[in-house]
């Protein structure tokens, strides 16, 4: 008999905590063998339905409910609708869609706006209608400032590490890019010279700079569904101006300017923001300086018993690199 | 009565102009001067072969210089030091802060730029000699004026 007849069967089960009972549908058998057999295709049906409905735990339903099912049951097969991994269902408006009994992600983009997420939980033979409401988001366009602080690391044995501090930045996010302005300073660098003075004994001329840079950058963010941690990496171009100072106690500030000059800048750099909120966030950054020309970097030396150190003129290219962070407000 | 009071108009009128000469006079003495430029002045005098200078307090390194001829500056540069003939600077020995023993001088090599080490020097016949004072960061701050003196 097994040979000529299928039953089929329908199960449909949720892994819904909330689901309810497993749901079976007791379909006609189908009768491949003689026509004799045919009245046992909808008697036997009824006696299993019959049979299931009173078992604790399985709900039995109306054949014609099937249809309604079976769609759903097709829909999971085509991997449309996975209750784990997201899938593309359609663009709004979706008028209709059919799921699973249980609990599902849904999940709405739209891009320039932040995902709108629901965990939706769907009983049998009902119908959910969802109506999201997606919120601009901030961090994909938005304007955002703050300041940063630096360790700045000459490439020259001459010039020691210093603190650059970068109280003001501005910059303007649009989608994965972002172009920003900068204004950033460096004082007291030492680079101090040992040198023979004019009573031949070696002596150590202290010697520092302040370091003023303008930088325009160009960023991008190149994972723009990240929201809470969001590397970045850019280049910029600027001006670094450069004002050379010699310690002499003869003068009121007991800085003797030396020599002032600017130069062009390229820097280029990787971060990572951390954002607490769509208003205020954190960073950590790692700079690369190129100075494409070199500087002037006068030098003194001796001559004489009967005459101040003469100034001799010198050029050194310094580049840099920095480690820092600092906090932005987004706005 | 009229002389008496025109005598004594003119007496008063002399009193006057004698009293504006002797001021004008004090005025028009010629002041000391460093010998370099935008320095303080720094009193200096030799006396029974010892020479003697008040530097002021922020003078690190002093030089005594003695010249053959008239000392000839440029800012803060000596341009003829190739006449400078002896003297002695901070660091050598003899060289007190203050005050420097003729015994105590050294030759000046102008090949060097600095004196020879164990080679005395002792001036003789009419010479200038000056000290200037360098600060901790090397710069000329005070110098006294030239002196001319006529050594034995």
């Amino acid at each position: 008999m097994r040979r000529f007849i299928i039953l089929v069967v329908v199960l449909f089960s949720s892994s819904s905590l909330y689901a309810a009972d497993t749901v079976v549908a007791v379909m006609n058998f189908f009768n491949y063998g003689g026509p004799g057999l045919n009245y046992l295709s909808s008697s036997i049906p009824d006696s299993v339905s019959s049979s299931l409905a009173d078992i604790r735990g399985i709900r039995v339903i109306e054949r014609r409910e099937l249809s309604t099912q079976l769609d759903e049951v097709v829909v999971e097969q085509t991997g449309a609708v996975d209750s784990e991994d997201v899938e593309r269902v359609g663009t709004t408006p979706l008028e209709r869609y059919s799921v699973l009994a249980g609990e599902h992600k849904v999940q709405v983009m739209r891009q320039g706006y932040r995902d709108y997420q629901e965990i939706l939980t769907v009983g049998a033979d009902t119908h959910r209608k969802l109506n999201p409401v997606l919120i601009e988001d901030q961090l994909i366009r938005r304007n955002d400032a703050g300041l940063g602080f630096y360790y700045l690391v000459p490439l020259n044995d001459e010039v020691r590490p210093t603190l650059l501090i970068n109280p003001v930045f501005f910059n303007h996010t649009k989608d994965i890019l972002q172009m920003g302005l900068e204004f950033a300073f460096a004082l007291n660098q030492r680079h101090d010279m040992d040198l023979i003075s004019p009573i031949n004994t070696p002596f150590t001329m202290e010697r520092q700079y302040d370091l003023i840079m303008f930088h325009a950058c160009i960023n991008v963010l190149p994972f723009r569904r990240l929201r809470t941690v969001v590397p970045k990496a850019g280049v910029a171009v600027g001006l670094v101006h450069l004002r050379d100072y010699r310690i002499n106690q003869a003068l009121d500030r007991g800085l003797e300017l030396i020599i002032n000059q600017t130069s062009f800048s390229l820097m280029g750099r990787v971060g990572v923001s951390f954002h607490a909120s769509d208003f205020f966030g954190i960073f950590l950054e790692a700079r690369y300086y190129l100075q494409p020309s070199k500087i002037n970097r006068p030098i003194y030396v001796s001559q004489g018993l009967g005459s101040e150190m003469a100034q001799v003129s010198d050029s050194v290219r310094i580049n840099y690199y920095a480690a820092g962070g600092g906090i932005k407000l987004a706005f | 009565m009229r002389r008496y009071v025109l005598n004594l108009i003119s007496l008063l009128l002399l009193g006057i102009a004698f009293a504006l000469y002797s001021l004008g006079c004090e005025l028009l003495e010629e002041p000391e001067t460093p010998i370099f430029a935008d320095t303080d002045l720094m009193d200096a005098s030799y006396s029974a072969g010892q020479f003697y200078f008040s530097p002021s307090w922020d003078v690190e390194y002093l030089v005594l210089g003695i010249f053959q001829n008239s000392i000839v500056t440029t800012g803060k540069r000596i341009t003829n030091m190739n006449d400078m003939m002896g003297g002695s600077c901070t660091g050598l020995s003899g060289f007190n802060r203050g005050q420097v023993a003729e015994a105590s001088l050294y030759t000046y090599s102008d090949a060097s730029g600095y004196f020879i080490i164990g080679s005395p020097y002792d001036p003789s016949g009419k010479m200038y000699w000056a000290v200037w004072g360098f600060n901790a960061d090397w710069v000329i701050i005070s110098s006294s004026e030239q002196t001319t003196t006529t050594f034995p």
